[in-house]
């Protein structure tokens, strides 16, 4: 946060100054109590105060040439600001303005009525990244034991709200993410008109169980190695399910895949022996996070140092529609060797195969290049 | 707490047609209404809800042995197995109520603390044969929402200790607020058990620490051929049941350091520079210190050292056939080769065991011996710096373990 501090350049405060002001509602322009102003100071220190009933805050800071300061209040977006200053003499009354945050609640159940407990509830928003609008996510919120969830800290404006009941589709996977009013498709959701500062109760999500399609194929794995495959859609939804490749015959199936494009990739394979760079089953798609810059000596299994040399052409094939899916996954695994915690190679251990649409309506079949 | 819940009966059911069961509370035997209930075979799953009275019907599509699980927020699961025969039979699954901790987290002030870095932490005791005091475990990691409120369900009748975490110094909060165990204790140890019962409501607020403490400084040395102006970090934790999360770090370049607000208890001291061409954490020097802090400011000397690596080997007796070992020491993990030798590079300062593990799921070996040096360390943590730097693991297997 102190890196995204305004920096103003001002007069140079005396010694010993106190920075004195007001904190108040920006939109009613009422007094806010219980706000912490503080003063960022590398040098000397943080320091901060607690504004009282009318708002007033008392801060000593030291002679420096940039003042910024953050506040911070409960039901109120975080404010940050550089501070001028009267050269020789205490600053005036500062005045710093809070925008009050909206806050956003409401339950998230299953179809039978029942609450969803655990389901990550995330607001999506569009927003501008150097000059493309692109879809952005909030934290996440989670239910609680009775499906309630609570998003502070939003700002006025227009919000999608999407639910993924990681832990429902544990017991059913039918269930799977979907978006506000009850949709997996992103052209059918509502968009939710957010003001600032009010409490928005939503009328709860009711999350339906989809059939949709079965994913299935084969894939080919080096000897001796397991591994898996990750589908995730390339869309707003962001349904994601991974399934092991069974090593008998490399078989491989994704069960109550709901219509959308995704993109189906290869979870690192790992040898029965030798070093470890499993995939995890909730999708971690294993390997280490660390990369060592010098030269290592790397003992790893045979198995790793001719799959990461493996450049080798793959097809994929896929039946897809409304009716459960065949396929035929392909090809030698791209993968990396490990040495306890390092990671060495160049090779990455997870890459997109191919894009492809399951379309529960117009049932197709694909056959793309690898 | 899933496995704990397990209910493995075998009853005996009618095949070919709908089967009856019915969900009760284990406590009052009183029918549980709305509880999702799931049938799985080898092949299949089908889903249910109990009506008003705690019943579920089944028609089961293939005889042989099933699952019928009931899962529900709020209660424990509850597992049941079932084998289809002839004879008709009705089943009964008895659910435990799970108990509920709720509170509200403030600062000093009395205000809710910074969202969404504030969390708390959720501990219960286990044992194990052989161990009849057990240690505490980590059950739940819950973030505080923006009025501070925390709810964690449903939880197994027992004993919980919760507290609230805090790293201070950091954001808006004060160098002088401190992490708090229910109900206001600055540590693990002085914190109270919350005795929860099974449909409880406990409610356990808590309020961050206001402990100005004292400083602790002295002097830094690194033993050549350090860069003198390394970053050294040095963490003070205090020594408690569980791992506490460190008081704030401080990064010293000079000849000196000092740590402020520390509150009074038994600490441990770890100082350690990283290798600047390794991403991640890898130290390369480092120095270690147990200190006792009390009601006046402490002075601990630190004087970093080149922390070695460790080598060693693997061997295996009785019938055990050689494989593949995990070798880990706190965060480092390595791969013995094929001649069982295995280096351990990157060691931390500080306390921390060897632990070993094939990498075969197969494999039933375990380590019987770990000595270093010729010292014994199998269950035994390693004094830094190190008393020797050669390890002889012996391992062996037992039942079911690898031909």
């Amino acid at each position: 946060m102190k890196a995204a501090l305004l920096l103003l350049a001002c007069a140079t405060l005396p010694a010993q100054t106190f920075l004195e002001g007001h904190v108040v509602n920006a939109v009613t322009a009422l007094p806010v109590a219980g706000a912490y102003v503080r003063f960022f100071s590398n040098s000397t220190g943080d320091t901060a105060q607690v504004s009282d009933a009318a708002g007033f805050f008392r801060l000593a800071v030291p002679s420096q040439r940039n003042q910024l300061i953050a506040v911070r209040c409960a039901g109120y977006l975080i404010h940050s600001q550089g501070v001028r200053a009267n050269q020789g003499a205490s600053p005036a009354d500062l005045r710093v303005p809070l925008t009050p945050a909206a806050v956003l609640t409401g339950t998230v159940e299953d179809q039978d009525g029942l609450p969803v407990v655990q389901a990550m509830v995330e607001t999506l928003f569009y927003t501008s990244d150097n000059g493309a609008r692109i879809l952005a996510k909030s934290q996440p919120a989670y239910t609680n034991d009775n499906g309630e969830y609570r998003i502070p800290g939003l700002s006025a404006g227009h919000i999608y709200l999407r639910v993924t009941p990681d832990k429902l589709a544990q017991w059913d996977s039918r269930y799977g993410a979907r978006l506000y009013p009850s949709t997996t498709d992103f052209s059918r959701a509502e968009a939710i008109e957010i003001k600032a500062g009010e409490q928005h109760n939503l009328p709860a999500v009711r999350l339906m169980r989809v059939e949709g399609v079965s994913v299935s194929g084969v894939a080919e794995l080096p000897a001796q190695a397991r591994g898996g495959v990750y589908l995730h859609s390339t869309g707003p939804l962001a349904f994601q399910a991974s399934a092991l490749v069974r090593p008998d015959g490399g078989n491989f199936i994704i069960a109550h895949v709901p219509p959308g494009s995704y993109i189906l990739d290869n979870l690192a394979p790992f040898a029965r022996a030798g070093h470890r760079t499993a995939p995890r089953a909730n999708g971690d798609r294993g390997g280490g996070r660390r990369r060592e810059r010098r030269g290592t000596d790397c003992q790893a299994a045979p198995i790793h140092r001719s799959a990461r040399k493996a450049h080798v052409p793959r097809q994929f094939q896929a039946g897809i529609g409304a009716s459960p899916a065949a396929g035929r996954l392909s090809g030698r695994w791209q993968g990396h060797c490990r040495c306890g915690r390092h990671v060495c190679g160049e090779g990455t251990h997870s890459r997109p195969l191919s894009h492809f649409r399951v379309d529960a309506e117009r049932p197709q079949i694909a056959v793309l290049g690898w | 707490m899933w496995r704990r819940s397990l209910f493995l009966l075998a009853t005996s059911l009618l095949h070919g047609q709908q089967f009856d069961g019915t969900v009760v509370n284990a406590l009052t035997g009183d029918p549980l209404p709305n509880m999702r209930v799931r049938l799985s075979g080898a092949r299949s799953q089908t889903y249910t809800i109990t009506d008003n009275g705690g019943c579920f019907h089944f028609t089961p599509p293939t005889d042989g042995m099933f699952t019928v699980e009931v899962d529900r927020p709020g209660l424990n699961p509850a597992r049941r197995s079932v084998y289809l025969t002839d004879d008709p039979a009705t089943i009964q699954i008895p659910v435990t109520l799970g108990g509920i901790i709720t509170g509200t987290v403030t600062d000093p002030n009395g205000l809710p603390p910074e969202f969404p870095q504030a969390h708390v932490q959720l501990y219960t005791r286990r044992t194990w044969p052989g161990d009849s005091q057990g240690r505490l475990i980590l059950v739940s990691t819950m973030l505080v929402d923006d009025r501070g409120q925390y709810r964690t369900a449903p939880l197994e009748p027992g004993d919980y200790y919760i507290g609230a975490l805090l790293d201070s110094g950091t954001g808006f909060s004060d160098r002088t607020w401190h992490t708090v165990y229910y109900p206001s204790a600055s540590d693990m140890d002085s914190a109270a058990p919350i005795q929860l019962a099974s449909g409880q409501e406990f409610r356990a607020d808590l309020q961050y620490l206001r402990v100005a403490g004292v400083r602790v400084s002295g002097n830094l040395q690194i033993v050549p051929p350090a860069p003198q102006d390394a970053p050294v970090r040095i963490e003070l934790r205090r020594v408690s049941s569980i791992r506490e999360s460190p008081s704030p770090s401080v990064v010293a370049r000079g000849a000196d350091y000092r740590i402020d607000h520390i509150p009074p208890g038994e600490y441990t001291v770890t100082a350690f520079v990283q290798d600047p061409a390794f991403i991640g954490y890898k130290a390369i020097f480092g120095d270690y210190h147990r200190l006792t802090v009390g009601q006046q400011d402490a002075h601990l000397d630190l004087r970093l050292q080149a922390i070695p690596d460790l080598k060693g080997t693997v061997t295996f007796i009785g019938d055990c056939a050689p494989t593949p070992v995990r070798v880990l020491f706190n965060f480092i993990e390595t791969v013995t080769a094929a001649d069982g030798s295995f280096v351990l590079s990157g060691m931390s300062p500080g306390p921390g065991g060897i632990r070993v593990a094939p990498v075969s799921e197969e494999s039933g070996a375990s380590a019987v011996s770990i000595l270093l040096g010729g010292r014994e360390v199998l269950h035994q943590a390693l004094d830094f710096p190190f008393s020797a730097t050669d390890v002889r693991i012996t391992m062996k297997c037992g039942t079911g373990g690898a031909q």
